[in-house]
């Protein structure tokens, strides 16, 4: 199980209560299942599914009967979802999520009520901003505010600014980062890119490991075509000489000057090489054998 | 717990999470136990709360009491589970997670793999349920869950796996799938769950394993991707799943499957996996947990002896487990199941950074 201490075994009478509680659930699903294979859609049988999904929000079946019934509702008033249903649909999502954050089956369900009531899709960026204040990283969360956005239609320049405030928060935030460079044009000018790299660099002098940043900015190289290398070298040997032990400045001058091959970047790039197989073993097999001699004919064509 | 207790119990949990310490020796006995006795436990609230995946769950023991050397059909009862796998497959030719449930692709795979693991996949109707498989990809090359619309990239591959299992690949298109797995490729080389989406261990284990079932292994960025995931291995040598989180035994298996996929589990250093793989090992109760000192389960527990076996950390002469089908190598070949991989080469990362600069043209980077 995901993040639970192992701890000494539990009373007697607190593995017995949980063998009760096993055997009340299996009952009352086989119950559900049964309802279900026999169309009931009566309100008795609307609050056990609820209540077994509140116990565990993950069992894709229940939440396929939970639109069944809604289906057939709506088949009989001809009105589509009503408030009242709709609003009771989200509460319960709601309830389940804030109990199973990362459930496939319950951030599905909320999508498929939200779809069927586009209006909604703006009032869902408001939850979805309380959700990821709880877990900033929260994948499922991320994805369904990416699709409720375009339902809402948000403009790109929110995006940026839901991402960048995300970032002002914690620059750690990998998930940010990438919604972030999901809203970058392609082909960055050095204008663009230098702005964007400036901000970045403020995060890598205060943490010049920080993965999330550092991939972050080799996006941007990549989108300028390296258009602003001089500068960065310059910047990143600053760095270097100010955290001599840091590794991903090491990776990205030597990623750099492959790049660049000017004057002096292939005696540095294979001091970096060597530093790196030293200090970081693990990937001594990916840095390989020596400085590649692809680089060198390169350079000196 | 008495106060020496809890101490004592500190301590431990300390040294099992210092990468300095050796790791205990590996105990496929009690693992093989641990597998035996959740798999028989059906009073207990875990077996409970997770019936609506139990085909998977039988899945995931039956394997790992495979790659454990066992004779996994005697130990777990192979002609009850072939019974309760058939029993998930529904009127519309799909299977649930357990009988009585609706109908899903993931839930579909896992009993394909039942079946195949224990010799019966003719008996289940072979040809509903690659209908019902194939009729979930959307005009995009996406796959559908089920009816009720959810896309992911999760399904893409069991779609294609499952399609493969049965002989039927020719049933989807294959070419679009890969089309729609190729657009879900972010900045880092990673995948996500669909387009847009942030990239995630386990999906690009999911994704590269569609492509390679797809033979198109060509659209991965392989020094990109390879660099993201051998970047993966935390201090303790256990694996994250993105930058910036804990490392958990699961991805043992999601990244080391995708770098032999793509000829690179080189980049990584495996002595240190195998070592934070054995410390989560729950001794002397048997299974593999997350992380060490926490409780183990039998999704766990496959994983950590399927990333052992990818180490060849296994003693002894037991079967390999395939990188692409998560299934026993024997079990693979008597199927015929081929998939797409790159041999291992020594091409660095480097090595592909200096190649970058050769045809650029204006630009100094294609």
């Amino acid at each position: 199980m995901h993040g639970v201490r192992k701890g000494p075994p539990p009373p007697p009478e607190k593995v017995a209560a949980r063998r009760k509680k096993a055997a009340t659930y299996a009952a009352l699903l086989k119950h559900a299942l049964a309802a279900k294979q026999a169309h009931k859609h009566d309100s008795e049988t609307y609050a056990v599914v609820e209540k077994l999904l509140l116990a565990s929000p993950d069992v894709p079946t229940l939440w396929n009967y939970r639109r069944e019934m809604l289906l057939s509702r709506e088949a009989k008033t001809d009105g589509g979802l009503d408030e009242n249903e709709t609003q009771l649909e989200l509460a319960l999502t709601q309830k389940c999520l804030m109990k199973q954050p990362k459930s496939y089956a319950a951030w599905h369900h909320r999508l498929w009520i939200v779809r069927r009531r586009p209006a909604l899709a703006k009032d869902e960026l408001a939850l979805c901003a309380e959700f990821l204040k709880l877990d900033e990283r929260n994948f499922h969360c991320w994805n369904y505010r990416r699709m409720v956005a375009e339902m809402a239609d948000e403009a790109v320049e929110d995006t940026r600014a839901f991402a960048r405030d995300r970032l002002q928060v914690n620059f750690s935030n990998y998930s940010a980062h990438h919604a972030l460079a999901k809203t970058l044009p392609s082909q960055m000018d050095a204008a663009a890119a230098r702005e964007e790299l400036g901000i970045a660099r403020q995060a890598l002098f205060c943490e010049p490991d920080d993965q999330s940043t550092w991939w972050f900015s080799f996006d941007v190289l990549r989108r300028s075509n390296y258009a602003t290398v001089d500068e960065e070298v310059a910047a990143l040997e600053e760095l270097r000489s100010l955290e001599p032990s840091a590794r991903w400045p090491q990776m990205a001058l030597l990623r750099l000057r492959l790049a660049r091959g000017g004057p002096g970047d292939a005696e540095a790039a294979a001091e970096l090489r060597d530093a790196l197989v030293a200090s970081d073993p693990d990937h001594a097999g990916m840095y390989g054998e020596k400085l590649p001699e692809e680089f060198f004919r390169a350079s000196s064509s | 717990m008495s106060a020496v207790d809890e101490a004592a119990a500190a301590l431990a949990y300390a040294t099992l999470n210092d990468p300095t310490q050796p790791p205990p020796p590996f105990a496929p006995e009690r693992h093989a136990a641990y597998l035996k006795r959740v798999a028989a436990d059906a009073g207990a609230l875990e077996y409970a709360l997770t019936e609506y995946m139990r085909v998977s769950g039988v899945y995931w023991g039956l394997t790992a009491m495979r790659l454990l050397g066992r004779d996994a059909a005697a130990e777990l009862g192979g002609p009850a589970l072939v019974e309760l796998a058939r029993g998930c497959q529904n009127a519309d030719g799909g299977f649930g997670g357990a009988r009585g449930h609706d109908s899903h692709v993931l839930y579909t795979l896992s009993a394909l793999q039942v079946l195949a693991l224990l010799g019966a996949l003719d008996r289940c109707d072979r040809a509903a349920a690659a209908a019902y498989v194939a009729a979930l990809q959307q005009p995009d090359g996406s796959f559908c869950g089920d009816r009720w619309g959810e896309v992911d990239t999760r399904f893409s591959y069991c779609a294609l796996a499952a399609l493969a299992l049965l002989g039927r690949l020719g049933d989807a298109d294959v070419g679009r799938a890969a089309a729609f797995v190729d657009a879900c490729r972010n900045f880092d080389g990673g995948y996500g769950c669909a387009p847009g989406a942030e990239s995630h261990a386990g999906q690009v284990f999911c994704c590269v394993g569609a492509l390679a079932i797809a033979r198109r292994l060509d659209l991965v960025d392989r020094p990109l991707l390879c660099w993201w995931l051998a970047e993966r291995q935390c201090d303790s040598g256990g694996l994250n799943g993105r930058p910036e989180k804990q490392a958990d035994v699961c991805y043992s298996w999601w990244i080391l499957s995708v770098l032999r996929m793509l000829g690179a589990d080189h980049w990584i250093d495996g002595a240190r996996l195998r070592s934070f793989i054995l410390k989560c090992q729950d001794l002397p109760d048997g299974g593999i947990a997350d992380r060490p000192g926490n409780c183990p389960d039998v999704f766990h527990t496959f994983f950590g002896v399927g990333g052992l076996s990818l180490l060849g950390a296994l003693p002894g002469d037991r079967p390999g487990i395939d990188a692409v089908f998560a299934l026993p190598e024997d079990v693979v070949e008597s199927l015929g199941l081929e998939a797409q991989t790159v041999p291992r080469n020594d091409a660095s990362l480097l090595d592909a950074w200096a190649a970058e600069r050769r045809g650029g043209g204006a630009a100094i980077v294609k």
